[in-house]
């Protein structure tokens, strides 16, 4: 609120005391924020370093196994990616030691599908060497199953942010409209 | 009333929140918490209550940011969920007492022409009138809500909040009146 109108004049009366704000902004702070603990926050340095760890042997292997399928040296590939998005995001949480309420989502959604394609490559090159071949399908059209979840599920969160900052430009624009009219009235006056 | 230019601030500050766009939430929290603060504290009595019931205000915010799709209704949102978690803190302190028999419908016209300017006085004032009355005075003097609004916030016609209104003034009226010629 910007403009001094009379509730702000109003809301001004009443003040915190100066107990209770610190007290307040304390509970709001470790809302927005949960400060980890050293073994929590040595726990997401070592999942980082594990996630490196899958970049560095799956990344080799995808590069350098010519002697592999093609099939499963995208698997490999994948999951190097999926190894360093758990490294970036551990590896984040840990340097800062503090993890944000509000980002948690965002890095779930990149979690669930790094695991989700890294199952379901793995699955696929587990069923290709399978002897049995009616127990390989059966393997294949569940690992499928959940595959295609998760991509409905990228792809909803996709649409929704993208909704999001649509709707944010159209209502930027709209800000910068009302500013204007607002210049004039002023100027007028 | 809110001003275009703050309406759609909030909007668009709903949808950074929506988006987990850092910062985006500590600004919501600091540009509304004076005015929650203000009408949680006419609602409950003791400061710690009401610092509890904003946390809670705020913990409960948090959560449910994510599913507000119309953020046009922000402030509502807000006030709707500050009011129910006073509510339930409070119940039968404050429960009890907000049943309250409403004013006969019928709005003399020549009622509303006495105008509040300051601030401190309305403060004062404010303090000295039924919880009910108080309540809806607090949320027209915040001046965030339409009449619709507020009948949202409290869970009543908007017909009844023209009346709460109208007879809340006046009660509001009365105690400065008495107050001036102390």
């Amino acid at each position: 609120m910007t403009d001094e109108r009379f509730s702000d004049r109003l809301v001004e009366s009443e003040q915190m005391s100066p107990g209770c704000r610190e007290r307040y902004e304390r509970e709001v702070k470790a809302m927005l924020e949960t400060r980890l603990t050293p073994i929590q926050r040595f726990t997401f340095g070592f999942t980082a370093l594990v996630g490196i760890g899958f970049l560095v042997v799956f990344g080799y292997l995808a590069i350098m196994a010519s002697e592999l399928p093609a099939l499963a040296r995208g698997g490999f590939a994948l999951g190097s990616i999926f190894g360093l998005v758990w490294g970036i995001v551990a590896g984040r949480v840990a340097w800062k030691g503090v993890m944000h309420r509000r980002n948690i989502p965002n890095a779930l959604t990149g979690m669930v599908w790094g695991l989700i394609v890294f199952v379901t490559v793995g699955t696929l090159l587990v069923t290709g060497k399978h002897p049995d071949s009616v127990r390989s399908v059966y393997m294949v059209l569940s690992v499928l199953v959940y595959f295609v979840m998760g991509v409905a599920f990228v792809i909803t969160n996709r649409i929704d942010q993208t909704f999001i900052r649509t709707e944010e430009k159209f209502l930027q624009l709209e800000l910068k409209l009302a500013e204007i009219a607002e210049r004039i009235g002023e100027s007028k006056q | 009333m809110i001003t275009d230019r703050e309406r759609i601030y909030n909007e668009l500050l709903v949808l950074r929140c929506r988006r987990r766009e850092d910062g985006a939430m500590e600004e919501l929290v600091h540009r509304w918490e004076k005015r929650l603060f203000y009408y949680i504290r006419r609602l409950v009595s003791d400061e710690e209550d009401a610092c509890d019931v904003l946390q809670e205000t705020w913990l409960k915010a948090i959560r449910g940011i994510a599913t507000l799709r119309d953020p046009g209704i922000l402030p509502m949102w807000l006030y709707r969920i500050a009011r129910n978690t006073a509510m339930s803190r409070l119940r039968g302190r404050y429960a009890d007492k907000a049943v309250i028999e409403d004013e006969p419908g019928e709005i003399p016209d020549n009622g509303d022409s006495f105008t509040f300017e300051d601030a401190e006085q309305v403060h004062y004032g404010l303090s000295r009138i039924s919880l009910p009355h108080r309540e809806v005075l607090t949320l027209y003097f915040l001046e965030d809500l339409s009449v619709d609004e507020i009948a949202e916030v409290l869970g009543v016609a908007s017909g009844t909040v023209k009346s709460r209104l109208h007879f809340a003034k006046k009660a509001l009226r009365a105690v400065l009146e008495q107050e001036a010629v102390r």
